[in-house]
């Protein structure tokens, strides 16, 4: 039991941080700058990181309680996305504590929501059970849907806060119907529990429900073509940092709550048979979301949404690392490439927005490539920063984005189950597209001759924000060694599959520990 | 005592780069002092260090590496930032370290006035990190970066001066032109790794093409087409890097950037690159005959060309330029003959006496307040004494005089050249038969031999009118100059005694001998198998061959003849206009390349970026978005029934197709 709260502290940690600073809220001087919030909440995110890393050092460890191990798996897997997601939040955090009083809606829930918002998408990437799952993503998005309306005296927030909250809650609304055809079909909820029941029994029609309402609800989240409409919108009108935790955090969790959910429980064999099998579905999505998401991002004025854009465009590449990857024995096993390309697109998503969040001034944005014209001369480190950041996502060395890039695609040619080609040319030719808006970012940073004065945020937290997460995409993409380690790690170290649950054991819950523990 | 030899290494290479931060970050605020201890303690620490470990091989120790990092280790592909230390690299590195400390210590008298002193020392110390890097890495990639690294650094230091159009622009075009052997590099390198299956390392590359692997069958090249190709691949980066034809052009502008630098980078080291990598690799170019004939012929071609064209040139910069390219001629002669030993020796002589020179231009230069036209000097032994005797040295040695270090090496390439024409029946095996290698190739080395000799002739004679026409006859500069020179410090005249004494002694070192160990076998066995006949033919005729080019040089310059160059400019005039034009070759270049690119550069600029970008894009995507922003104003109520509409007009398809 006291192990299993140990193994527990990042969750736990992250928990008592929200509660904490949510307090302190109450108790702080109204009057006073709510910025010692934020430190607080970096301080408490960044023991959570420290508890995970040593969870990772460790190898993952199993949950003894079977209340606990039918809920929650901390298998590298999870610990791998906790890290990522917790990263995330704190150079959100670092890169708001400044753009919040400029922008003038500096209240203290700000930091508690993006700290739940964290929580929920850390048990959603550790969820053994679709129950788990959905009761993380509801936390995550319930907090995102207040985030996004954070600036609540600008029309275009409320109106993004507004969409997001309906569309959302319409794909939750398939996501719930899955769910329940899903509970329908197997009598149970627990991830490992359904593969095996789908591993005896034929999917047949309830697969083919199961797997569209998924594809719709998931496709949501990740903002695949055509589910991605809310997504310029809402990254416009939210705060720019959480714009970042939007595009670096969330699409993370997502990612990694899909791959385990149809890698584990949709991966039989079973479900490739069926009239077209959902990698074929997300095969389609990717080329779909690539070449949408790219060419509505050429055509854009405002960086935010071309950014946006460029998130859509960069979840097609991303579902083309689960497309290649394999399940074996029941448990996710992703090609290594995924890890690393998630880690890659996070950072420099969140970096890049980051520094937009430079752009602000009195509660108003208004981020135009125009607005760019001579970045460079007044803030050097920042524009160096928003190259690499630039570089990265268009997958140019030496950044993390191109060995992403690159280990998805390898990854895609080595895999045996489908002829994945096309998809790589295809994918290939959309990263030389991006290159051409990605590139406009830096010609008008370094070339142009600014136009007129504008103000921007000087803050050395949101310096350190972008800094750190520049230093971290160069680093992993000059000295790739220890992330690809810690990839490869995160796919192929699944202790859920030695520890596969048997039905009997979920069945009847209280049941004894010894069934679990091996 | 091994672990403490091994971290030499590290000593060796990174100091220089600590310097190139500490001066480039700090520079600014530290003060001259600072800077200058640092830019020359560094490089000068770095020597001692080398010179300890070059003391550990010639005690009979075994070669040694030191690993630094794990650089990439994905898959298949390993690859290791580390350090090889064997007899090549040693002498290498000693050259390196050594001739560049003088250097920069000559660079605190002759810079000491410029205003970017620190940016200049941390350029200097970032090329030695660089070069250290190119000498010193045990694989491929570690000597790619270094490659790059003091191309790089070649460019930054060429256009030191940046606020001068024209020497930005030689700094640009000596990038480019590098690119365009990096280019062949590359191509030759990932063939390379392509068929060695992911082999960087030299010592894992040589035993993969050595000779027990091609006894068994085991070489990984089965064709000699591709070892060819490769070789032939890799020589395109050596031309960019060193100098040769067609690439040669870069060198004579880079003269634009301070004279050290022109000393270190254009004449005792970078330049060498090219002849370093090949003797590295001599163990895949001796399976290529054609790739050797070919580097040979390249090698001679561009020792005779840029000879004749130094003959006529004014700026004394530009005539050692011509002279530094001629002289990168003959070291490719060497290797293309196979004599590795030979050009690795006449590599260190020259990076002594041409750094001699160079420098010793430099105290002229500095001297004349600038002016760099010999015919605008004259009589400078009498203002310049010790640098007068210093440059005497240096072009004595270069000429090949007897008992100087330049006849020594030099006589060695052409030995090797002319033995290996006479050597038809050398008992070697291997697939390729380098019996036929030396059997098909015969008399073309002799002629090569010939040309080597004509070219010999040549440096002898400009080297002479260079001397002459400077440091002898009348002064012809203006007044102010004799009257007020800059007479040269400490700082700068101790590194040319140093250098001068080496240009003597340094022909008196074995180098052929202490390479033997790192040449392949057929290498060896064509060392061995040299008719020795044949150098006691050779040397009268080079000794004589430069006694009559140091007469001549004399005779119209100094001597009784001498109105009559300006007579035969005058009655030979289009010859001379051509020769002076360098052949037109820029010319050529320029109308053939650079004007076509520039062509197509502006009708794309036309079409794509006025009609496409302009256009369509930048007129366009305000249409765009107006149009957009007038139908979002139309469906201002509708939008998120319309993205939810999307939604399931996906699903719809979805089902559609999972049906």
């Amino acid at each position: 039991m006291a192990a299993d709260l140990a193994h527990l502290s990042p969750l736990l940690i992250v928990c008592c941080v929200g509660l904490g600073i949510l307090l302190l809220d109450v108790f702080a001087d109204p009057k006073q700058p709510k910025t010692f919030i934020g430190y607080v909440a970096v301080v408490g995110l960044l023991v959570a990181l420290a508890a995970t890393g040593w969870l990772f050092a460790t190898g993952g460890v199993l949950l003894t309680q079977p209340y606990f191990a039918v809920a929650l798996t901390l298998d590298p897997f999870a610990l791998f996305g906790f890290a990522l997601i917790l990263v995330v939040a704190i150079l959100t955090t670092l890169a708001s504590v400044h753009y919040l009083p400029s922008q003038r809606c500096e209240w203290g829930e700000y930091y508690s929501l993006v700290v739940f918002a964290s929580l929920g998408m850390m048990v959603m990437v550790a969820a053994a059970d679709l129950i788990t799952m959905f009761v993380g993503l509801e936390i995550m998005s319930v907090a995102i849907y207040v985030l996004a309306g954070f600036k609540r005296q600008s029309p275009f927030a409320i109106e993004a806060a507004m969409k997001y909250f309906f569309l959302g809650a319409f794909a939750t609304g398939f996501l719930l119907y899955g769910l329940a055809f899903v509970y329908g079909a197997t009598g149970s909820t627990n991830l490992n529990v359904v593969a095996e029941h789908f591993a005896k029994n034929d999917p047949g029609l309830y697969g083919i429900v199961i797997v569209i309402m998924m594809i719709v609800a998931f496709g949501f989240k990740i903002a695949a073509v055509p589910f991605h409409m809310w997504t310029p919108d809402v990254y416009e009108g939210s705060p720019s940092p959480i714009a970042g935790l939007m595009a670096g955090g969330v699409k993370t969790a997502a990612f990694l709550a899909l791959a385990r959910v149809f890698l584990t429980a949709f991966g039989g064999a079973d479900f490739e048979n069926l009239a077209i099998s959902w990698r074929e579905v997300f095969y389609w999505l990717a080329i779909l979301t690539m070449t949408v998401g790219n060419i509505l991002a050429v055509v854009q004025q405002n960086v935010k949404r071309m950014l946006a854009y460029s998130s859509i465009s960069h979840a097609g590449y991303i579902l083309i690392g689960i497309v290649a990857s394999r399940s074996v024995d029941g448990g996710a096993v992703a090609g290594s490439g995924l890890f690393f390309y998630l880690l890659a697109y996070a950072l420099s998503s969140v970096g890049a927005f980051a520094v937009v969040s430079m752009l602000g001034k009195d509660g108003e944005e208004d981020i135009t490539y125009g607005n760019l014209a001579g970045f460079a001369y007044r803030h050097g480190f920042a524009a160096l920063c928003m190259v690499i950041f630039m570089a990265s996502l268009a997958g140019i060395p030496p950044t993390a984005g191109f060995l992403g890039k690159y280990l998805v695609f390898t990854d895609a040619l080595a895999a045996t189950h489908m002829n994945l080609l096309p998809l790589v040319l295809v994918a290939v030719v959309n990263s030389m597209i991006g290159v051409y808006y990605y590139l406009k970012v830096i010609v008008f940073m370094y070339m142009r001759e600014p136009r007129r004065e504008f103000e921007t945020i000087r803050s050395v937290p949101m310096g350190i924000a972008f800094g750190l997460a520049a230093l971290v995409v160069v680093v992993c993409g000059s000295f790739p060694d220890t992330t690809i380690r810690w990839s490869a790690k995160a796919a192929t170290g699944n202790p859920s599959a030695d520890s596969a649950i048997s039905a009997a054991s979920v069945i009847d819950v209280p049941a004894p520990v010894a069934t679990t523990a091996k | 005592m091994s672990l403490q030899v091994e971290s030499l290494l590290g000593i060796i290479v990174f100091l220089p780069l600590l310097g190139a931060v500490i001066n480039g970050l700090a520079g600014k605020k530290l003060g001259k002092g600072v800077v200058t201890f640092v830019g020359c303690a560094t490089v000068g620490v770095a020597f001692v260090a080398a010179l300890f470990a070059w003391l550990h091989l010639k005690s009979g120790q075994q070669p040694f590496h030191w690993l630094a990092w794990n650089w990439i280790d994905a898959g298949s592909l390993h690859v290791n930032l580390e350090y090889y230390f064997d007899h090549l690299s040693a002498l290498m590195t000693l050259v390196v370290t050594g001739v560049g400390f003088l250097i920069h210590v000559f660079s605190v008298g002759y810079m000491g006035e410029d205003k970017s002193y620190y940016r200049y020392f941390a350029y200097l110390n970032l090329f030695m990190f660089s070069m250290l890097n190119l000498v010193l890495g045990s694989n491929m990639v570690v000597m790619f970066l270094g490659w790059e690294g003091v191309g790089l650094c070649s460019y930054l230091l060429i256009g030191f001066w940046f606020d001068d159009d024209l020497k930005a622009q030689a700094g640009q075009k000596a990038f480019i032109v590098n690119r365009i052997g990096d280019f062949g590099f590359l191509i030759g390198m990932f063939l390379l790794l392509f068929y060695a299956d992911g082999t960087v390392d030299y010592l894992q590359l040589q035993s993969l093409f050595s000779d027990q692997a091609r006894e068994v069958g085991t070489l990984p090249l089965r064709d000699s087409l591709t070892i060819t190709a490769i070789c032939l691949c890799l020589f395109v980066g050596a031309c960019g890097k060193s100098a040769q034809i067609p690439l040669y052009v870069w060198l004579p502008d880079a003269m634009a950037g301070p004279t050290p630098v022109s000393a270190l980078i254009h004449a005792a080291t970078m330049v060498t690159a090219g002849v370093y990598m090949i003797t590295r690799l001599n163990f895949l170019f001796m399976l290529s005959p054609i790739a050797m004939a070919t580097i040979a012929t390249v090698g001679a071609l561009t020792a005779i060309f840029a000879a004749t064209i130094g003959i006529v040139q004014r700026d004394i910069k530009k005539v050692l330029a011509y002279s530094t390219v001629s002289q990168l001629g003959y070291m490719f002669l060497g290797v293309g003959v196979g004599a590795f030993g030979a050009s690795v020796f006449h590599l260190m002589t020259h990076a002594f006496f041409k750094a001699l020179l160079f420098l010793g231009s430099g105290a002229v230069i500095h001297a004349m307040h600038g002016e760099q036209d010999i015919f605008k000097m004259g009589n400078l032994r009498k203002l310049l004494p010790i640098t007068h005797i210093t440059f005497l040295i240096g072009t004595i040695a270069i000429a090949g005089v007897p008992g100087f270090a330049g006849f020594f090496s030099k006589e060695a390439i052409l030995h090797g050249s002319a033995g290996l024409g006479l050597t038809t029946d050398v008992a070697l095996t291997g697939p390729w038969g380098l019996s036929e290698y030396a059997g098909v190739f015969a008399g073309w080395f002799q002629v090569l031999t010939v040309v080597g000799l004509v070219a010999a002739l040549c440096t002898a004679f400009y080297m002479f009118r260079l001397y002459f026409v400077t440091f002898w006859t009348d002064y012809r500069g203006d007044r102010h100059s004799w009257d007020h020179p800059h007479k040269p410090g400490f700082a700068m005249e101790i590194p040319l005694m140093v250098l001068a004494v080496l240009s003597i002694v340094g022909g008196y070192f074995p180098v052929s001998d202490w390479l033997a160990p790192i040449l392949s076998r057929p290498a060896q066995l064509l060392v061995e198998n040299h008719d020795s006949a044949l150098s006691h033919m050779l040397m009268p005729i080079s000794i004589t061959v430069a006694c009559i080019g140091i007469v001549a040089a004399w005779f119209l310059y100094v001597g009784p003849g001498r109105r009559l160059p300006s007579l035969f400019a005058s009655r030979l005039s289009w010859l001379h206009t051509v020769v002076f034009n360098k052949y037109f070759v820029d010319e050529l270049y320029h109308g053939m390349i650079v004007r076509p690119v520039q062509v197509v550069a502006q009708a794309l600029f036309l079409v794509v970026d006025r009609v496409v970008i302009d256009g369509i894009g930048v007129r366009g995507a305000p249409w765009v978005v107006a149009m957009t922003g007038r139908m979002i104003r139309f469906v201002q109520n509708g939008e998120v029934q319309r993205y939810a509409v999307a939604m399931v007009v996906g699903l719809a398809v979805l089902v559609y197709f999972l049906k």
